[in-house]
């Protein structure tokens, strides 16, 4: 299986993840997972505008680091499609391929939309 | 020094200052320090230096320029004082955790950065003592605590519940009977060894025993740190405090108020300034502190205590305070015993969702955690808190991990700070160059959280071996300097005749053969003065030999006392003694011999039943041309003895009055 037929695969939330999370917190800090959540719905948004930002202004160094940063925050939250596509996005920014990199950050909207519904679902 | 503490000292665990700390104590043991190299040693450590200025600032009361530099610090505070502070800053940050697991560590510093705060603050109200050191006495009053639990950290654990609600005096004599001494002298010891200022010994010694009353008065360096005690145990008040404390607590400022001689209103500004200061130590110095309770209103406090219906005999929980919200680097204080021990990591990161997770994993090993998100504020964790270790993410904004990391090599409080680098997983390459940089370890996103506890437990292993060999090194210097001190002491002795104090025969000739080689040279007059005590074997025989020990001190000190400067005076046999007057001709001595000789006459001795003043014999010689060794200038001197003796004793005569037929030569 190549990288992008993996990252296709990839769950869009590892439920496994998000156990190990709330085991974390166990029974002195219950709160923690929502707080957890609450950060990712916070920042995440930010790379996510920063990669388009900076794809629009051919800035790749900023889509790079926008994209790098994403790949570790959401894959700490065990969301793995996104930490993949922010992963392949940050290999792409390296490689200057504009093309696919633009089809990637349209992608990228979609995908996120995806995880943070996932995400607000636990706060329910 | 007690035997006891001696024994203490050689077991190596009593708490000492840090490096720096360490290094000031032994510049400042040695005769010749400047001090320049005192300001060399403190500006060495970026931290202490931050914190030395801020304390130079609040503690100098009626100026308003600001404290920027060490040198200026050592110039309006003084030299001594300025090393105390150094000494006393440096002993927190090597002492903020230990062995002893029932000691509170973190209790105990909030404490006592209360009890210095206060004391510096009404010490400034009062006009009592030196402001700066009156906050270094408040630091370390209770010092011997510390060095209780950590000399013995199981038997003082076992004991802790015993002396709860003890009196001072109960709690002494428990100590005394456990450890053979008490912590109030170990205290008094420690600031001895340390060369703090002597007045302070009795202070801790006695302050805890200073009973508070209607008529308390802050008027002496003793009361204001029983008063500083009194307010800081009060700030450090909680829920587990009873209702009775409260209600004395309540007393007790009543009568501090009116020891203040201010208005009730005044005084409780003054209160709040000093939890204002104690608050923002804490922050500079990480030692958690807690908003106290509003102590106009104790009675309310007590009624609270009544209602939670506290159990005496309950064991106190281990401290909790908060540190400030708005401190930037939050220490999270460990909750559960692991493997962390209480090492103190700072973990760097960007982003804030993988800070919080990471920051979780290993509070819940027992790690103690400050975090930061990004280099700079990183470096200004370091600066103002020490961590022992360092997790930092490679990619951030701003300075990167790997810039970071070469930042804190180049820094002395940077330089052993154990640093694991997070990186990409297809980032091999650059691996080397991280370790060029400084990194000990590194780790792969994303992490996997049983590796991470693993790769920090091996860190910690080595910064706990680390710490080990800087004891043992700090031993060694102890050592070294202990080794020092006694040679120093010895050849002092070897040279000073043990009765009277004065110097020896020995030195007496060494001295002459000197003084008369450089006279050789100059040409300038020398004479001597030679003296017998009259009839001082009598004084043996008929009032045995104490009272004639009695009549040599007092004689010799009386001598002394009447001395000049550029006279000498070292007792040289039994009741003979002998003055060098360098500079001086015959007539120049005969005035010294005669001022001693009527101080001596006057000088009433009293013991047993001796009570008398002597009187003295004294010979005049001076050096003429034609003397070859200092031998004859001295036989000519007890040939001018000798004469006094013949004429009836008490008075002075020269080698001139004796005519040259008769005199004895070769």
């Amino acid at each position: 299986m190549s990288r992008d037929e993996q990252r296709e695969n990839a769950p869009i939330l590892d439920l496994d993840v998000i156990a190990s999370l709330r085991e974390l917190g166990g029974e002195d800090d219950p709160g923690l997972l929502l707080e957890l959540v609450g950060l990712f719905l916070t920042d995440a948004p930010t790379y996510v505008s920063e990669i388009v930002t900076g794809f629009e202004g051919s800035d790749l160094a900023r889509v790079q680091r926008a994209s790098h940063t994403l790949k570790s925050s959401s894959a700490n939250m065990g969301a793995m499609g996104l930490s993949g596509l922010a992963r392949t996005i940050e290999g792409v920014a390296k490689t200057a391929d504009m093309e696919l990199l633009r089809e990637l950050q349209g992608e990228l909207q979609a995908v996120y939309q995806e995880t943070a519904e996932a995400l607000s679902g636990l706060q329910q | 020094m007690n035997d006891t503490f001696e024994q203490f000292r050689l077991s190596g665990k009593l708490p000492s200052p840090s490096g720096v700390g360490m290094r000031i104590l032994k510049l400042t043991q040695s005769d010749d320090f400047s001090t320049e190299e005192i300001g060399q040693a403190i500006m060495a450590d970026s931290a202490l230096t931050g914190r030395l200025l801020k304390l130079a600032n609040s503690a100098q009361s009626g100026s308003v320029r600001q404290i920027t530099t060490v040198a200026e610090a050592t110039t309006r505070l003084g030299i001594s004082t300025v090393r105390n502070l150094a000494l006393g800053l440096s002993l927190i940050s090597e002492n903020r955790a230990g062995s002893c697991d029932a000691f509170d560590y973190d209790r105990y510093w909030a404490t006592s950065l209360a009890r210095a705060v206060a004391a510096q603050v009404l010490a400034t109200q009062m006009r009592v003592g030196v402001p700066a050191e009156m906050y270094i006495l408040g630091l370390l009053s209770e010092v011997g605590l510390l060095a209780l639990a950590s000399v013995y950290p199981e038997r003082f654990s076992e004991h802790i519940p015993d002396v709860k609600g003890g009196s001072p005096a109960d709690i002494a004599a428990l100590e005394r009977k456990l450890f053979e001494i008490d912590h109030h002298t170990v205290a008094a010891c420690m600031l001895e060894e340390w060369g703090l200022p002597e007045n302070f010994q009795g202070a801790v010694k006695k302050y805890e025993y200073l009973e508070l009353g209607p008529r308390a008065e802050l008027s002496s360096q003793i009361e204001i740190l029983r008063a500083a005690d009194l307010l800081a145990e009060m700030l450090i008040a909680d829920e587990f405090t009873t209702a009775a404390r409260w209600r004395s607590f309540d007393k007790e400022m009543r009568w501090l108020a009116q020891a203040s001689e201010l208005e009730d209103e005044a005084f409780f500004a003054l209160c709040r300034s000093i939890v204002g200061e104690w608050r923002e130590w804490g922050q500079v110095l990480h030692i958690p502190t807690q908003k106290p309770a509003d102590f106009e209103n104790l009675e309310e406090e007590a009624v609270k205590a009544e209602r939670r219906g506290l159990d005496e005999t309950a064991p106190r929980p281990r401290h909790k305070l908060e540190e400030d919200p708005t401190g930037k680097a939050n220490v999270v204080e460990p909750e559960a015993a692991g493997d962390g021990g209480g090492t103190h990591i700072l973990i760097v990161d960007d982003d804030p969702l993988s800070l919080k997770v990471l920051e979780r994993h290993l509070v819940r090993a027992g790690y103690r955690i400050s975090t930061a998100k990004d280099g700079n504020e990183a470096l200004e964790v370091v600066l103002h808190s020490s961590p022992q270790m360092v997790i930092a993410d490679w990619m951030m904004p701003g300075m990167n991990g790997i810039e970071l990391c070469s930042a804190l090599r180049r820094i002395e409080s940077g330089r052993k700070i154990y640093f694991l680098l997070v990186t990409g997983e297809n980032e091999d390459e650059n691996v080397v160059r991280a370790f060029d940089a400084g990194v000990d370890d590194y780790l792969h996103k994303p992490l996997n959280p049983k590796i991470l506890l693993a790769r920090v437990k091996g860190g910690k292993r080595i910064i706990d071996l680390q710490r080990q060999v800087e004891k043992d090194q700090q031993v060694q210097r102890r050592h070294v300097a202990e080794l020092q001190l006694l040679t120093r002491k010895l050849r002092t002795a070897a040279l000073t005749d043990a009765l009277t104090g004065l110097p020896n025969r020995r030195y007496a000739m060494r001295r002459l053969s000197q003084v008369w080689e450089s006279t050789q040279r100059t040409g300038n007059p020398l004479s001597i003065i030679m003296i017998d005590i009259d009839h001082f074997k009598s004084v043996n025989d008929e009032h045995g030999h104490d009272a004639g020990d009695v009549v040599l001190k007092e004689t010799a000190k009386a001598m002394r006392d009447a001395m000049r400067e550029e006279e000498d005076i070292c007792r040289i046999g039994g009741e003979e003694f002998l003055i060098i007057c360098v500079n001086t001709d015959q007539d120049g001595a005969r005035i010294a011999a005669e001022r001693i000789r009527k101080r001596i006459e006057s000088n009433l001795i009293k013991w047993g039943k001796f009570h008398r003043p002597v009187t003295l014999s004294l010979g005049i010689s001076q050096k003429i041309d034609g003397m070859e060794t200092y031998d004859e200038l001295l036989k000519e001197s007890d040939q001018a003895v000798y004469l006094a003796k013949a004429s009836g004793r008490n008075q002075v005569r020269s080698i001139d009055e004796i005519p040259m037929s008769e005199r004895q030569t070769g």
